[in-house]
């Protein structure tokens, strides 16, 4: 693939992506209004709260270049190699194209789909039209309607209605090239009473400069219940920018793990969105940041309905120079009445160098509701190191063992024993790094 | 090195916390195999010595020595020291949430094997049979270390700690205090079972109440920062009889008076 467009992009680079990608008209009207969104919205505003911790131009992609699609590989017939764990499917997206999409052939016959989402548009039209940016619009912000108009592929996960999948859905979205632009994007939907697990992991080389915005939405239909595993493991020189949201309706369920090991500079903003009465959300954070890593994390649960029920456990661990703000709000909207929501978010500092902001935020518009929310910012405490190093263990081993504790809680969640083994070997790694 | 190198020696030990003075001069010396008692009262320097014995980064140490089986150990860092073969039993252990028993004894056990490795099967059956002479409930392992523990099962899980770790010098401060009588007996029965010619063991207390059940070889008895009278088990008995004033008011008494 010869990548034909500059640094920087333009309204012909719209439709040169929304061209390389075959996708239908449709769509690629969509992109135009995205990128007529793009154009016409200032940088956002750094006294406007969510961006106080980052300077949005860092997510300008002036000095770096889109990636035009190539041809989406065809489905596969099998596992690809390599899999540590026993995955339902999996999709692999180089750059700019899923490059691989493979389906246990019993969810391939109940009509499970995992596919490239511009094509998709053709395929599934009806279903990528109802919900391509339903839960993540156009207008969320500036930098979401640049993924709108850019995002090469993309991908598409649909679980038809009453279908439970068994075993993940893992997807990997691997970039390579330096100086580039990556726009990865993901649209799930579970039909109504459908059950799926998606793990959803990002990489790229260390040396890679790469300037990464992300869209992540989905739709939960009534009774769906998802499972969702965000891993980012960018390389060191990969610049972030992630939109993650989901829109739960009426009786509904979605538990997502959001786990941040790398990137140089990454602002990730989660959302659960309660629509429908009865609606469960349980959020999860992990984040560990070293060396100058920056981490800028907003989180939003947002009831809109009634009875509906929020848990939200975001905890950090920073060491050397690493950085981290917290921003985690929790609305109840006027009409959504006895509601439960929690929040908690927990710092932990192993080095006097790193800092750590914790900010919690409520908009309570109806008094009908149960909420708590906690913040602890502290180091690491040396009465714990101490008695560890007592039993043997060096100093390292001990604060080993006190971080695993601090995160085990939130990964021992993780039912697959792979991929829980495998991300607490990249932590170790990280910790012995 | 011959076997007559005691276990543990404190040589002319002075220790200070934040500027104050606590250990003024302490010697004690430990022979193999045997159960030293460490009597004083409250705020007599007793802890202090436990601390300092494994290194505890918040006390200065402002002269003397420690040695642990002939080497010169008051440099080294707490972990080297317990991975020579001395242990601490807290007066209040550390929770550590998050973190299992299992898993806390495993990476402990870990951590002094050689070349890292500890087979899982044999920890869970070395795990097993010490919680069953230790009367532990097996529910133990899967619970996270000392969080939400009774005071009892807190003592339980340092003398279980003992038994796996197989120290050569085990110091146990204050295991009695706030134990009911089961309690005082599994910490009892913890250290009769681990006493033989290779491993000893420095009991730190307030009472004699503990030493009905763990008779020891010597007694020492510290205040004001030193060790004021060394004897046998009888000076724990006269200490529980006259009390502590009786021997204030001897060390009063002008020498040979």
């Amino acid at each position: 693939m010869e990548a034909t467009l500059k640094s920087g992009a333009s309204a012909d680079d719209v439709r040169a992506i929304a061209e390389a990608a075959g996708e239908p008209e449709w769509l690629a009207g969509w992109r135009h209004d995205a990128w007529d969104v793009w154009e016409q919205t200032p940088l956002p505003d750094r006294v406007r709260h969510l961006w106080r911790y980052t300077d949005p131009e860092k997510f300008l992609i002036d000095k770096v270049t889109p990636v035009l699609p190539a041809a989406a590989g065809q489905a596969e017939d099998e596992l690809p190699a390599g899999m540590q764990e026993s995955p339902a499917g999996v999709g692999i997206v180089d750059d700019a194209s899923l490059q691989t999409a493979w389906l246990a052939p019993e969810w391939r016959e109940a009509g499970v789909i995992i596919a490239d989402l511009a094509t998709a548009a053709s395929t599934h039209e009806d279903i990528v039209r109802e919900h391509l940016g339903r839960a993540v619009g156009r207008d969320a912000g500036k930098f979401e309607a640049l993924n709108a108009a850019l995002f090469p592929g993309g991908v598409f996960v649909y679980v038809p209605r009453n279908v439970a999948v068994n075993g993940p859905i893992h997807l990997f979205r691997r970039h390579g090239l330096d100086l580039s632009a990556a726009f990865p994007r993901l649209l799930i939907v579970l039909d109504e009473g459908a059950e799926a697990t998606i793990i959803d992991e990002y990489s790229s080389p260390g040396d890679a400069r790469i300037v990464a915005n992300s869209v992540v939405e989905g739709t939960v239909l009534p009774n769906a219940k998802l499972s969702y595993f965000n891993i980012q493991r960018w390389g060191s020189r990969t610049r972030s920018h992630a939109r993650q949201r989901f829109l739960l309706q009426r009786d509904a369920s979605a538990s997502t793990v959001n786990i941040a090991l790398g990137g140089q500079h990454s602002k990730t903003d989660i959302a659960n969105v309660q629509q429908g009465e009865n609606a469960q959300s349980e959020m999860i954070g992990v984040t560990f940041g070293s060396g100058s890593q920056r981490f800028d994390t907003h989180t939003e649960h947002v009831h809109q309905a009634s009875n509906s029920y929020s848990d939200m456990d975001f905890k950090v661990v920073l060491e050397d120079e690493a950085y981290s703000a917290y921003t985690g709000l929790i609305r109840v909207d006027l009409e959504a009445a006895n509601c439960e929501a929690y929040q908690e978010n927990r710092n932990l500092m192993l080095d006097p160098t790193c800092s750590a902001q914790s900010i919690p935020e409520l908009e309570i518009l109806n008094q009908d509701v149960s909420c708590t929310h906690g913040a602890t910012v502290g180091p690491i405490d040396q009465d714990q190191v101490y008695y560890l190093k007592t039993r043997g263990l060096p100093e390292r081993e001990a604060e080993k063992l006190i971080v695993e504790g601090f995160f085990g809680p939130a990964l021992d969640r993780i039912e697959d024993e792979g991929l829980r083994d495998r991300l607490w070997g990249l932590i170790d790694d990280k910790i012995a790094g | 090195m011959s076997d007559q190198t005691p276990i543990f020696e404190a040589r002319g030990l002075r220790v200070a916390i934040e500027g104050k003075e606590i250990l003024r001069g302490v010697n004690l010396t430990i022979e193999r195999g045997q159960v030293h008692a460490l009597m004083g009262r409250n705020g007599s320097g007793k802890s202090t010595l436990a601390y300092v014995a494994l290194g505890h980064p918040s006390y200065e140490v402002l002269g003397g020595q420690v040695f642990y089986n002939g080497q010169d150990v008051t440099e080294l860092d707490t972990d080297e020291r317990a991975r020579l073969g001395m242990f601490l039993a807290f007066q209040y252990p550390m929770a550590i949430p998050g973190v299992t028993v299992s898993k806390f004894m495993h990476s402990a056990l870990k951590a002094r094997a050689e070349g890292g490795n500890v087979q899982l099967r044999e920890f869970r059956e070395k795990l097993t049979s010490a919680m069953d002479l230790l009367g532990v409930d097996k529910s133990f392992t899967g619970r996270y270390v000392n969080e939400g523990f009774s005071g009892g099962e807190k003592k339980r899980l340092e003398i279980l700690q003992m038994f796996m770790l197989e120290p050569s010098f085990s110091i146990l401060d204050e295991t009695d205090s706030g134990l009911d009588i089961d309690a005082l007996k599994t910490v009892a029965e913890g250290v009769n079972a681990t006493r033989s010619d290779e491993r000893s063991h420095l009991v730190i207390t307030h009472y004699q109440r503990l030493l009905n059940y763990i008779a020891p070889d010597v007694v020492h008895v510290m205040m004001d920062g030193k060790i004021v009278r060394t004897g046998g088990p009888e000076l724990a008995h006269q200490l529980e009889e006259k009390g502590y004033e009786w021997l204030e008011d001897e060390l009063l008494q002008p020498a040979g008076a």
